[in-house]
């Protein structure tokens, strides 16, 4: 079971180990060919630890969180838990169904709208039977509460309940069968910006009640920075860095990791270039020759980046990154200006 | 630079659902104005009618709205009262707008290049050119906004583009046909954050250059800090503070304010726990009488259970409704 | 239920079926006739006040005949569409979670079905069946099993992605919760629009069938023989075949005017608000 990350920061037996995952989508291009959503991913996830992926849309992090889940199948590579690798047999993955779950972008379609949402945070409970019948009641009462809501709200339908409300319930549902991990898909991208502070809290307080491990996938680096102990930016479906938040905050190696950064400021004199990832049109080929991903678009980019992919390197679970070029001192041959401070 | 000439001038918006039988007013007879090559920003969270305030104005509402307003003057037009039939010829040619979500903008049978070209020959009939022939050409104009291939852009269709690069095309096409005032609905939030920077550099950049007037609204005060001339802030369907970018954001007058800029600033912060308003935005929409905003203000006093709070002056361009200001 | 009340189109169709099932359900017993009475005094009467839709070429009063004959032919057409709705529901369903082969397999057989024009192929199973009552229900069935199977396939498609559906599984939902719980109660409305439809085409093929005596055979009334007779005498005696026609009019106007309604119901466009 060897992994560059064979030891998690805390020193602990990881809770799940990602090994060189890779997933591909057959291509919808004339050409024909293979996309990879995922590109060769290893990642140890501590019990207890909040690990935030970050990156654009594209780059992986959102099928990289359902993959662990099982929710899509690996093309290749292993996903380490409890003993078993999830990615190799369907059955595993059904045995351990209760501890690896979800909560989604948008919390009002993540219920049936038909059922109150009472009955919604019951049926995980029956299913994995977790009380008796007749205590249902009362143990759907005390989750709605756990989460800051009242137990009256159990009447309500989804549509009467607002975003924030929502969100809250759907971590109520997911708590309800204990999971020791849980995947939260940009889980306040869309919620207000008073209301996303409410379950940012919520989410710390639960993790640190219950020590339950938290996969958080977002594009705002300010909240991961609140709510993460470590963080793995993710470009074209491969992590270009990882380490604890506050390392990635005051010393980013990859040129991207400082352009996420710098996004929440405005540089009068930026270049306002389109330079997003990925083809110009949908239907175009995504050219993955050799060399660095992000070349095009990297400031610092040296001749060595067009021939040779950098791999993750730095020291063993503390400070990873893949870059030739970690902060610009050895020159360049880019025409791009760095982003400004 | 800002004119002193009024673009937009709103007086006593007011709109009504009817919501199976029962009034719910998203909009209460608000007043606000845009003046020339201004960006005035309108900031709320759901339920503080920004975005209806928008619709309204457009004339973009469902049939079981109601508009009320004393007076609406765009220009030289009064749009209050205007019959249909004029009021269409003056949305998307001079009353522009941009919505969220660019791809209802669009027809989705026809190119790129077919939509850029009819914005342009609109213009030309509408306008009289100012000279300037780079929005004459769409290659050119498409390059103005920052894509880099636009060739392959002209031919291509709505649901092909990334949202960013629509967004970028609709800018485009909107500036095209030099309107007065745009009026922009979150055009960014479904954006991811690289992105969406480049869009509002964008949107920046061009409005300068060209002096156009812009209504924005948005939930994000990061932007509006940045963007924004002038703020006017929603919630619950009233302007409840008003003024400059700086003043609004540098010295909040109205708790609600104060409360969303400290949010964003624990966030800046990474506070150990983010400081958070308890209760929803939407929630208690429906008071008769006092502040809307008193069950969740953290410095509410008995009055603002009975009293509604008028909207008074704080300073020489700073408004506020909030008892704690009443004079 | 409130906003079915509120859309017009729906009450009055409502109203109307609810009438023609009242009366079909009970309008049989409060006749003093019977359907085989004849009176051979009064062959052929007009309407009048002991006859009001007047009597047939054996004196039987017609009215009573086209209660009973509307009864046969309803119920016909109904259980047809109902086992055709729950069997092509199931297929449907059962298609678009398992996908692949089992879809290929059950919508092949579906298209099969489906190419054939309904009357034309109901004819053809009379041919097969053999002439009845029972028959007809089959063949009626058999219309409309392909047609329910793809609706709800086609719908189920779009739902089973849904993130709570995705949720479902994620909580180790058994397959059968998911497809009876999660998926089915949402696309239940298309499918009740399409049973509504049914039914009265349903009435329609019946009436078809039996009109050319290929279905539900004499002395039995059904709409379709009622007609048939009213025809060969419609110079003599026109109220036969228009009173028969009128009645089968009425229930395909409340049916349609129904399903019509709910379909209303389903477009999202007069639902939603800001």
């Amino acid at each position: 079971m060897h992994s560059e990350f064979s030891v998690t920061p805390l020193n602990v037996r990881p809770l799940m180990r990602i090994e060189n995952v890779t997933l591909e989508f057959p291509s919808r291009s004339r050409k024909g060919g293979a996309v990879r959503a995922i590109d060769d991913v290893s990642l140890d996830i501590a019990p207890g630890e909040i690990i935030g992926l970050v990156g654009e849309s594209g780059s992986g992090k959102t099928t990289l969180g359902k993959t662990l889940l099982g929710m899509y199948p690996a093309s290749s590579g292993h996903i380490w838990y409890e003993g078993v690798d999830l990615a190799a047999d369907a059955a595993d993955l059904k045995r351990h169904r209760r501890d690896l779950q979800l909560v989604f972008q948008d919390p009002l379609s993540s219920f049936n709208p038909r059922f109150r949402i009472g009955d919604s945070i019951a049926l995980p409970l029956r299913l994995h039977r977790i009380c008796r019948r007749r205590d249902l009641e009362t143990e759907v009462r005390k989750l709605l509460e756990r989460v800051g809501l009242s137990g009256d709200h159990a009447r309500c339908f989804p549509h009467e309940l607002s975003g924030g409300q929502l969100q809250r319930v759907a971590i109520a549902r997911v708590l309800g069968i204990c999971p020791k991990l849980i995947v939260a898909d940009e889980a306040v991208s869309k919620l207000d910006v008073s209301v996303r502070a409410q379950i940012l809290n919520l989410l710390k307080t639960i993790n640190r009640d219950i020590n339950v491990s938290l996969v958080f996938i977002t594009h705002d680096l300010s909240v991961a920075r609140f709510l993460c102990n470590r963080i793995a930016v993710m470009y074209f479906g491969r992590i270009v860095e990882l380490g604890p938040t506050e390392s990635i905050f005051s010393d980013p190696k990859h040129p991207y990791t400082r352009r996420l950064i710098e996004a929440r400021h405005a540089h009068p004199g930026g270049d306002i270039v389109d330079d997003a990832p990925g083809p110009a049109l949908s239907g175009g080929s995504m050219d993955r020759t050799a060399g660095c991903n992000y070349r095009d678009r990297c400031p610092v980019r040296l001749s060595r980046c067009d021939i040779e992919r950098p791999g993750l390197q730095g020291p063993l679970n503390e400070r990873r990154f893949a870059c030739f070029n970690p902060h610009g001192d050895q020159g360049t041959d880019s025409p791009l200006r760095a982003a400004v401070r | 630079m800002i004119g002193d000439s009024v673009v937009l001038e709103v007086d006593e918006l007011s709109t009504t659902f009817l919501d199976r039988g029962r009034p719910r007013e998203a909009v209460r007879g608000i007043s606000f104005s845009v003046r020339q090559g201004e960006i005035l920003g309108l900031i709320g969270e759901s339920g503080s009618g920004k975005t209806v305030t928008g619709l309204s104005i457009l004339r973009l509402l469902p049939e079981h709205a109601e508009v009320k307003t004393k007076s609406i003057r765009f220009g030289h037009h009064e749009l209050a009262g205007m019959p249909d039939a004029e009021f269409a010829a003056l949305r998307g040619t001079e009353l522009a707008m941009i919505f969220q979500d660019p791809v209802g903008s669009f027809n989705p049978a026809k190119t790129i290049g077919w939509h850029l070209r009819h914005a342009m020959a609109r213009r030309e009939g509408h306008n009289a050119t100012t000279g300037e022939t780079w929005s004459t050409d769409p290659l050119r104009l498409l390059r103005e906004m920052g894509i880099r291939a636009p060739e392959r852009i002209l031919d291509a269709h709505a649901h092909q583009l990334s949202g960013g690069m629509l967004q970028r095309v609709l800018i485009g096409m909107v500036l095209a046909l030099r309107p007065q005032l745009i009026v922009a609905d979150e055009p960014t939030t479904n954006l991811d954050n690289l992105v969406e920077r480049q869009i509002l550099d964008l949107i920046r950049h061009h409005q300068r250059r060209l002096g156009v007037s812009v209504l924005f609204i948005t939930h994000d005060l990061a932007i509006a800090r940045d963007l924004c001339d002038r703020i006017a802030v929603m919630y619950a369907g009233e302007i409840v503070e008003m003024g400059p970018a700086s003043a609004v954001l540098d010295d909040p007058q109205h708790p609600y304010t104060a409360s969303l800029l400290q949010t964003a600033r624990s966030l800046e912060r990474h506070d150990a726990t983010l400081f958070e308003l308890p209760g929803e935005p939407g929630q208690d929409a429906r008071l008769e009488s006092g502040c809307r905003f008193a069950a969740r203000c953290p410095s509410a006093i008995p009055p603002c259970q009975t009293e509604h709070p008028a909207f008074v002056r704080v300073s020489l361009q700073h408004h506020t409704r909030c008892l704690l200001h009443a004079q | 239920m409130r906003s079915l009340l509120a859309n017009r189109s729906a009450c009055l169709g409502g109203a109307i079926t609810l009438i023609v099932v009242i009366a079909i359900a009970v309008g049989p017993s409060l006749s003093i006739y019977s359907p085989t009475d004849m009176d051979f005094l009064a062959l052929l009467s007009p309407p009048n006040w002991k006859h009001p839709f007047g009597t047939d070429s054996f004196g039987r009063d017609v009215l009573t005949r086209v209660l009973y004959g509307a009864r046969v032919s309803i119920l016909v057409s109904a259980v047809g569409v109902f086992l055709a709705a729950i069997m092509g529901t199931a297929a449907g369903l059962v298609s678009a979670h398992f996908g692949r082969w089992v879809e290929a397999v059950l919508m092949r057989a579906a298209d099969l079905l489906l190419s054939f024009p309904s009357f034309v192929l109901a004819l053809f199973l009379m041919v097969v069946l053999g002439f009845s009552t029972a028959s007809v229900t089959v063949a009626i069935m058999l219309v409309y099993l392909p047609i329910f199977a793809r609706l709800s396939r086609n719908m189920a498609t779009l739902v089973k992605d849904e993130p709570w559906v995705q949720a479902a599984r994620l909580f180790g939902q058994p397959v059968y919760s998911i497809l009876g719980r999660e998926i089915l109660p949402n696309i239940g409305t298309p499918i009740l629009v399409q049973a509504a439809t049914g039914v009265a085409f349903g009435i329609v093929i019946e009436a078809g069938l039996s009109f050319l005596g290929l279905g539900v055979q004499p002395p039995n009334p059904s709409l379709g023989s009622i007609m048939a007779d009213g025809r060969e005498y419609f110079s003599r005696a026109p109220w036969v075949l228009t009173m028969t026609g009128l009645a089968i009019s009425i229930a395909l106007l409340g049916l349609n005017l129904l399903s019509d309604g709910m379909r209303d119901l389903m477009d999202p466009k007069l639902r939603s608000r800001i």
